[in-house]
């Protein structure tokens, strides 16, 4: 569903910020990208989105090619940013309905949008409120709800919970699970080993824009990921 | 998805505080001008209809063709809510056997004006920016500045607040959204600018002395439409530079410093370098011209000798001008006619002289305007303003047009007046009215009536006042009036072209920025 193949990026000031990257993610599974800053796990989603054209290599959403046909790729993902921002003076269901239309799905009804606010956890008071007064929990909460009435099969998140409080960054990981029980392809980056740990199928260590490890649930389950993470970050 | 993006552009405007307060400048700002100028217009359309009134009048009481002056009144421009045009533009033109119309006139008739379409005291240049508030200047400085200050950051602003990604993480295009934005920009403006039109025309409505037809309503529309379009390319060259800022603060700074290049510097320095590029004509090579050209007319006009045979009084004498004798004998009157055979058609062909040196003048100003005209042309304001004025018929060529046709319409007057300068009535009514005679037995007669009813009654015999008037009804009349609305567009279109070119390169180069717009 969401795949990498020798994913190049190199900015014009000659800095080469993601390498011949490859990654697999299957329908169902979450794919935690962990690394410091400038490792390269925001530009792999930067790519994704066609945000950014990549050097050479290619980034597929359900096969299709993020940079020959970018918004046919991007029909089969939903993006969540580290600081979800949203339009302050609309509503929380005006923003709502206007990013679902944008995503090309018409006729939901006020309902609709309640109550995939209420799965998400919003609290129903925020339904109406300008999204300029909401938290940065409540904000991200947003983001999934527009990610899941999108109804992409692909979800890319980037350092999602970065900055939530412990209750709000449970309730979202609680949201992903729920998410990935319904079948949908998860990449996530993340600078939270803990949580990486707790929910992901599959972890990649990036450094220096390469993908420096890659290891399943099931290589991970009798090791230290946290040590892990540690030594190879020393490796020079 | 184009129609969210608009709706959701219109939204995020219309809930600003920035649209509040330029919507309120602007509708403020185009009624309190809207209204003093439909004021103006009013009183000049009155001033208008009693000139036409005066002059017609006058006409009619000519007593002999020598002296007769058309004064061709120039009606007010409805429009001229929109472009009052240069200030100094003459309302009537002068059409008469000694004087053949010109566009700088250098004081033979009532159409004397300094420069075309300029200022004749060159000053500075400033103040001449500023001297002509319509509404084509509010439209062209407020709301240029509101469309600047509407979408300074709609690119670099998202971009630093994340909400580009998200739009652009959905399926949406790029070209799209560029569309989205540009679209809900140009309507959220619509807004100001049609209240102001409507304002503009709810005055017309309402006010007790004026109505307008059709053509009035088209040329409106034509207006309406190049603001938008004059908005368009300033929206779509905002965008441009919103699409290359690395944050909205310095598009902000960028957008204002180009504000004041397009809408003053431009306008103002094109002037300065006009007159380096192509020095505007010599006025007072014009004045000398026509001195000589008056000097030799007088060497020649005074070789001609004439030997009064006849007695004459109540006379009029004017080498430049018409002549009309009143108490003179038939005799001396004949003996005048002889004399006029000679000297009118030098006179006529002093008047032609006159012309051509002043012409000549006006012809390198023409130059001297188009020069500076050109170099204003990389400001859309100016453009704009170039558009309306065109079209409202408030141009210097909408002027020069009707110089044109008065000119015209002299060789028609001096083909129906020839003739009639090889006649007495060119100059006397002495052979219908022979009591004015000044003759022996008349001025016996005279003396009587003096002792008898005193000097008054006298008077009364030998006044232009019992004289008919001429009968005119062949006379050619004049068709000098506003041009006609097709031609008006016309005149407009080469800066129509122009602006629409911009508009459209504009939307190209962001359609391209936008394409590969980075949102790392």
């Amino acid at each position: 569903m969401i795949q990498a193949i020798d994913l190049t990026k190199r900015y014009e000031d000659g800095l080469l910020a993601l390498d011949h990257l490859n990654i697999n993610i299957q329908p169902g599974q979450i794919y935690c990208l962990l690394g410091a800053n400038g490792a390269g796990k925001t530009t792999t989603i930067n790519l994704f989105f066609n945000f950014i054209e990549p050097t050479s290599g290619k980034a597929l959403l359900n096969g299709k090619d993020c940079t020959r046909e970018p918004l046919e790729a991007k029909q089969y993902a939903a993006y969540v940013s580290e600081n979800v921002m949203l339009y302050g003076n609309f509503t929380a269901r005006q923003n709502l309905d206007f990013f679902t239309k944008l995503a090309g799905r018409k006729n939901l009804s006020k309902e609709d949008y309640y109550m995939v606010m209420r799965q998400v956890g919003l609290p129903e008071r925020a339904f109406e409120q300008r999204v300029k007064t909401f938290s940065k929990g409540m904000r991200q909460k947003l983001g999934i709800a527009i990610a899941i009435l999108k109804q992409a099969p692909a979800l890319l998140l980037d350092e999602p919970t970065s900055g939530l409080d412990p209750k709000a960054g449970a309730e979202f990981v609680e949201l992903l699970l729920r998410l990935r029980g319904e079948g949908k392809a998860i990449l996530m980056s993340t600078h939270d080993i803990f949580r990486a740990k707790e929910i992901a199928d599959v972890v990649g260590i990036m450094k220096e824009g390469v993908l420096i490890m890659e290891k399943t649930k099931e290589d991970l389950k009798y090791e230290d990921l946290e040590k892990l993470y540690l030594k190879y970050m020393e490796v020079s | 998805m184009i129609l969210h993006i608009v709706r959701k552009e219109l939204l995020v405007n219309l809930l600003s505080m920035r649209f509040l307060a330029g919507f309120i400048v602007s509708a403020l700002m185009m009624g309190i001008v809207g209204y003093v100028l439909v004021e103006d217009y009013a009183a000049r359309v009155q001033k208008y209809l009693a000139d036409v009134q005066e002059h017609r009048e006058a006409l009619a009481q000519t007593k002999v063709y020598s002296t007769i002056a058309v004064v061709v009144d120039i009606p007010p421009s409805p429009l001229s809510v929109f472009s009052r045009g240069s200030q100094d533009l003459p309302t009537s033109v002068l059409v008469s056997p000694y004087h053949t119309p010109s566009l700088i006139d250098e004081g033979g008739g009532t159409a004397t004006i300094g420069l075309s379409g300029t200022s004749s005291q060159p000053g500075n240049p400033l103040l001449r920016m500023f001297s002509s508030i319509d509404l084509g200047f509010v439209i062209s400085t407020i709301l240029s500045l509101f469309a600047v200050l509407l979408v300074f950051d709609s690119f670099s602003g998202e971009r630093e607040q994340g909400t580009l990604k998200m739009l652009l993480s959905s399926s949406t295009g790029r070209v799209h959204l560029f569309a989205g934005k540009f679209l809900g920009a140009l309507l959220t403006l619509a807004i100001p600018l049609t209240v102001g039109f409507l304002e503009v025309m709810l005055l017309w409505a309402l006010h007790p002395a004026l109505s307008f037809g059709g053509s009035v309503w088209v040329s409106t529309g034509l207006i309406y439409l190049s603001s938008l379009m004059f908005l368009s390319g300033f929206l779509s060259l905002a965008l441009l530079l919103s699409l290359y800022a690395r944050e909205s603060s310095s598009c902000l700074m960028y957008l204002l410093l180009g504000w004041v290049t397009v809408a003053v510097v431009i306008p103002a320095g094109a002037e300065f370098i006009a007159d380096s590029v192509r020095p505007r004509g010599d006025r007072e090579n014009m004045l000398s011209e026509s001195a000589n050209a008056r000097r030799e007319f007088l060497k020649v006009y005074e070789s001609i000798e004439y030997r009064q045979i006849g007695s004459w009084n109540n006379v009029s004498l004017d080498p430049f001008a018409g002549e009309s004798f009143l108490g003179i004998t038939q005799e001396e009157a004949l003996n005048r006619l002889a004399y006029n055979r000679k000297v009118v058609p030098m006179k006529f062909r002093y008047a032609e002289e006159r012309y051509r040196a002043v012409e000549s003048y006006a012809q390198s100003l023409r130059r001297w305007g188009r020069t500076r005209d050109n170099l204003m042309r990389p400001s859309l304001c100016v453009v704009y303003n170039n558009v309306v004025k065109a079209i409202a018929g408030t141009d210097i060529d909408s002027f020069d047009d009707a110089v044109q046709r008065a000119r015209l319409y002299r060789g028609a007057m001096m083909a129906y007046l020839e003739p009639k300068s090889a006649t007495p009535e060119w100059f006397t009514r002495v052979f219908e009215y022979p009591d004015v005679q000044p003759t022996e037995s008349n001025q016996r007669y005279w003396q009587s009536l003096i002792e008898k009813q005193g000097e008054r009654a006298v008077e009364k015999i030998l006044s232009w006042d019992r004289v008919t008037a001429l009968d005119l009804a062949s006379m050619p009349s004049p068709a000098v009036g506003a041009p006609e609305s097709a031609e008006r567009a016309a005149h407009a279109l080469p800066d129509g072209v122009i602006l629409f070119a911009s508009c459209l390169l504009f939307i190209a180069l962001s359609i391209i920025r936008v394409l590969h717009y980075p949102l790392n």
